[in-house]
């Protein structure tokens, strides 16, 4: 039962994702041939092969980023009420969920990320798309990937469990998990890319932690800009981490104490 | 029959009691509502605003489409929320459990399991946009396009709520079908673009296999441009969604009856 | 009537391997592990019976239960209640029985206890004067009418439970399923809800099946136990035929103060024997055999113990006697 629950999923969700990513192709070709120099346009900085490899990148990699289920687990635990144990120690607490999610994300590397990175790259580079003009440069941009791919996913997890936390005040979880589902789809430029976001909010979403989360991994990858702006956004997001990571303490301890309150 | 009505009713007026017993969670719920709707229309407006037009479509020719679009999806909205907790962890939880141990048919209820006020507030904010935006452009609002428009809210309504059964009734097979049932709901949103802007593959795929180009675009075209005759688009909308309608019955009948609660 | 006639359930298991490359390899291969839960079960419950359906956890406890109900269709054999299989016709068997889980509630969670009973009297279509000469009934013997306003939430788990039984008894079923009723209740409360089973046995002569580890329950309750190990059932009878046949087996657990070797400790010439627990240690023995008296006298005097608590034979006992009396 469960292996043809897992394969549905995976293959399930795999067919009708590819449909939908088709769909968004096209929405951008068509809005690229409305553009006043037409397909050859560039958008925001971003060509239309540009645009295509971009959603095509980040929507793999989303599903390999959101790879954990750590707000559902916190939920699960306030919900049976066994969270006020949990907190005791919070801090191993919160250690259990990111190997938890590294774990699933390394799965997901393997047994989607990195066949439809190989896959992507080789249709994109037959067409031109993508242009590898220095291997080292490749190399060094991958490497840079990596690590903005991992903090990515430790991004998330930790804003999931932050609202895993927060459904300690609130039972209404299942509109807490839709709000951080919009949020970050909308802020993180999976929607469409920050550049397209009005002056002076680009600027700002570039700087949030959201940029983090989907976009800045796809455009290093995409060697859009040079190494040095890989690294500063990768030390960007490693402040943002630790200060995420600080929220979420401060907050398991805020709930922690109403448990003690409320007797669990 | 009589009965199904009377128990519908008193379950309605236990989720709404339930619902204005907390109150934070019907904010963080229309929070939720607003917010879809705000990051999607942003995202329409921002597209816009990197080119000159979309195929000749003004803004107000997109507000309208897009107010259209709101009140099928805030009407399935309204009456059929639970199937979403259905596909994505009633029944992997086994919660369905004292569903199956009830008299009354299981779909019914799901379907009485919740009453989406904050949906009524969707849809007021639909026919406002329908109307502002109806304003600012040359709409015709004939007797005909008036009917189109009652038929696709109602008709548009049932065939979502049917797509929303099939992939929700997949999971009484593959325990959990959420993330599936979400991709194919993200169809709609290719519609709220105009349909002429995709190949004939996407149109067809939005036409034949998820039909929300049915209930939607070809009906926005009669108000704005009258290039489809009223009567038929609105048959057409009758008779797919009574046919989908029928088929999801099916399906779910067929599916149910798959439905092993888990544990040992 | 319940009929059970060669229920058996097979799970299928996926082999699942180890590892990542484990886990694509799972994705592609169709090889399943079956697990047998349920095997091979015949058991006749005439009306009115309480009957004490019991074994370890994973027995198959639950499963059968959850067959009984309709919840689960089984590989082969078949249920009937009053001549009807319950996961082919769900709807028709639903007003015929009633059911509790321990762990998880029927009601629904956020609106007042009433609300729920009004939305159940929808459901099973009671009539007004029905409902009321229950509603009663179940609040003086489950004592649910000082709570009746307060939402499900804000119940203790021993209010939850009686309310729970209440729902679940109020369309009147003449089949009810207690899966774990008693389970994490105090005392007192566990008394109320033996009790307020017992009156609702008597006055609706409703067959109970119920599932518990606490022996007092079945002592109180059931006229008939039927175990169940590893998807078998090994026994059933009455409860009183079991006890005799393993002797009245009595556990001591004490807190020795001196320091002991289990190995060199008095056994009384095999009659006893020893099981250390974390800093406890257990003795068992068979009161018949050996006196009480004895006993507590040498681990008072010899090993020093200044805490001991005596405990009757529970249930993995008499299910691991069982086993060893059908190797033997």
């Amino acid at each position: 039962m469960e292996t043809l629950a897992y394969k549905f999923n995976i293959f399930g969700w795999l067919i009708v994702s590819a449909l939908q990513v088709l769909c968004v192709f096209f929405l951008w070709i068509g809005v690229y041939r409305n553009a006043e120099a037409g397909v050859d346009a560039v958008i925001n900085g971003f060509t239309l092969k540009e645009m295509i490899v971009y959603m095509a990148f980040i929507n793999v990699f989303n599903f390999v980023t959101y790879a954990g289920n750590t707000m559902y687990e916190v939920v699960q635990d306030i919900q049976k009420g066994t969270i006020a144990m949990s907190f005791v120690k919070p801090i191993s607490y919160r250690v259990r969920f990111i190997f938890t999610t590294l774990g699933s994300m390394f799965i997901k590397i393997v047994l989607l990320g990195l066949p439809m990175f190989v896959l992507l790259y080789v249709v994109f580079g037959a067409l031109g798309y993508i242009v590898i003009s220095s291997v080292w440069t490749f190399l060094l941009h991958l490497l840079l990937f990596l690590i903005a791919q991992l903090l990515a996913a430790l991004l998330f997890d930790c804003l999931e469990y932050i609202c895993g936390v927060l459904c300690f005040y609130t039972t209404a979880a299942w509109g807490m998990d839709q709000i951080k589902t919009t949020i970050t789809t909308f802020l993180s430029g999976t929607l469409i890319p920050l550049s397209f976001f009005p002056d002076g909010f680009k600027e700002a979403l570039n700087y949030s932690p959201f940029a983090g989360m989907s976009q800045n991994p796809v455009l290093i990858l995409m060697m859009q800009n040079d190494w040095l702006w890989a690294l500063e956004r990768i030390g960007l997001s490693l402040v943002w981490l630790v200060a995420l990571e600080g929220i979420a303490w401060l907050i398991s301890r805020g709930a922690s104490r109403k448990v003690t309150v409320q007797g669990g | 029959m009589a009965r199904y009505i009377k128990l519908y009713f008193t379950c309605i007026k236990r989720s709404i009691i339930t619902r204005l017993e907390y109150k934070r969670d019907t904010f963080i719920s229309i929070f939720n509502f607003f917010l879809t709707n705000v990051a999607s229309i942003l995202s329409i407006w921002m597209i816009m605003e990197s080119i000159p037009s979309l195929n000749g479509w003004t803004m107000a020719e997109m507000g309208f489409l897009y107010g259209f679009s709101m009140l099928p999806v805030a009407l399935d909205h309204i009456f059929t929320d639970d199937l979403w907790t259905v596909a994505y962890f009633k029944v992997r939880n086994g919660d369905l459990d004292r569903m199956f141990t009830k008299p009354v048919p299981v779909l019914f209820q799901v379907i009485a399991e919740t009453f989406q006020l904050e949906g009524l507030g969707e849809l007021i904010v639909g026919i406002v946009m329908l109307s502002v935006c109806g304003s600012m452009v040359s709409v015709t609002w004939t007797f005909g396009a008036v009917f189109v428009l009652i038929i696709a809210t109602l008709f548009g309504a049932l065939m979502i709520t049917s797509f929303k059964i099939i992939f929700a009734s997949l999971a009484f097979k593959f325990k959990r079908s959420g993330q599936l049932l979400q991709v194919a709901y993200n169809f709609i949103s290719y519609t709220r673009y105009p349909i002429k802007i995709y190949p004939a593959v996407i149109r067809g795929l939005l036409t034949f296999v998820f039909p929300f180009a049915l209930i939607i675009s070809y009906p926005v075209e009669i108000f704005l441009f009258e290039t489809y005759s009223p009567y038929l688009i609105a048959g057409v909308i009758v008779a797919a969604s009574c046919a989908l309608f029928a088929l999801s019955i099916a399906i779910w009948t067929f599916l149910e009856r798959r439905y092993e609660s888990t544990g040992s | 009537m319940i009929q059970i006639q060669n229920l058996t359930k097979v799970f299928k298991k996926p082999i699942r391997k180890e590892g990542v490359l484990g886990m694509l390899k799972t994705l592609f291969s169709t090889k399943y592990e079956e697990i047998v839960a349920v095997n091979d079960i015949n058991l006749d419950i005439a009306d009115g019976e309480i009957v004490g359906y019991i074994g370890s956890n994973g027995a198959g406890k639950s499963t059968t239960i959850k067959m009984m109900c309709g919840i689960l269709t089984p590989s082969s054999g078949k249920v009937l209640i009053d001549g009807v299989e319950p996961y082919r016709y769900r709807r028709k068997v639903a007003s015929k029985i009633g059911v509790v889980f321990g762990q998880k509630t029927q009601l629904w969670w956020d609106i007042p206890l009433i609300e729920s009973f009004k939305v159940l009297k929808e459901i099973y279509q009671i009539s007004d004067a029905d409902y009321r000469e229950r509603m009663d009934f179940l609040c003086d013997t489950l004592g649910i009418r000082d709570f009746l306003n307060q939402a499900v939430r804000t119940l203790s788990l021993g209010q939850r439970m009686r309310a729970d039984l209440a729902a679940a008894w109020l369309h009147n079923p003449s089949i009810l399923f207690l899966d774990e009723p008693t389970i994490g209740l105090d005392v007192l409360v566990k008394q109320r809800i033996r009790e307020a089973i017992k009156a609702m046995n008597a006055k609706y002569n409703t067959t109970v099946i119920l599932t518990t580890h606490d022996m007092q329950d079945i002592e109180d309750l059931c006229s008939r136990i039927v175990l169940i190990e590893k998807g078998v059932i090994i026994y059933d009878g009455p409860l009183a035929e079991i006890k005799h046949r393993f002797g009245d087996l009595r556990t001591l657990t004490v807190n020795p103060k001196v320091e002991y070797v289990v190995d060199e400790l008095n056994t009384f010439g095999g009659k006893l024997t020893y099981l250390q627990q974390e800093s406890n240690l257990l003795l068992k023995f068979n009161a018949e055999e050996l006196s009480m008296e004895h006993v507590i006298d040498y681990v008072f005097h010899t090993l020093k113990t200044a805490d001991l608590k005596v405990s009757e034979i529970t249930i993995e006992d008499v299910v691991r006697n069982i086993l060893e009396e059908q190797e033997a």
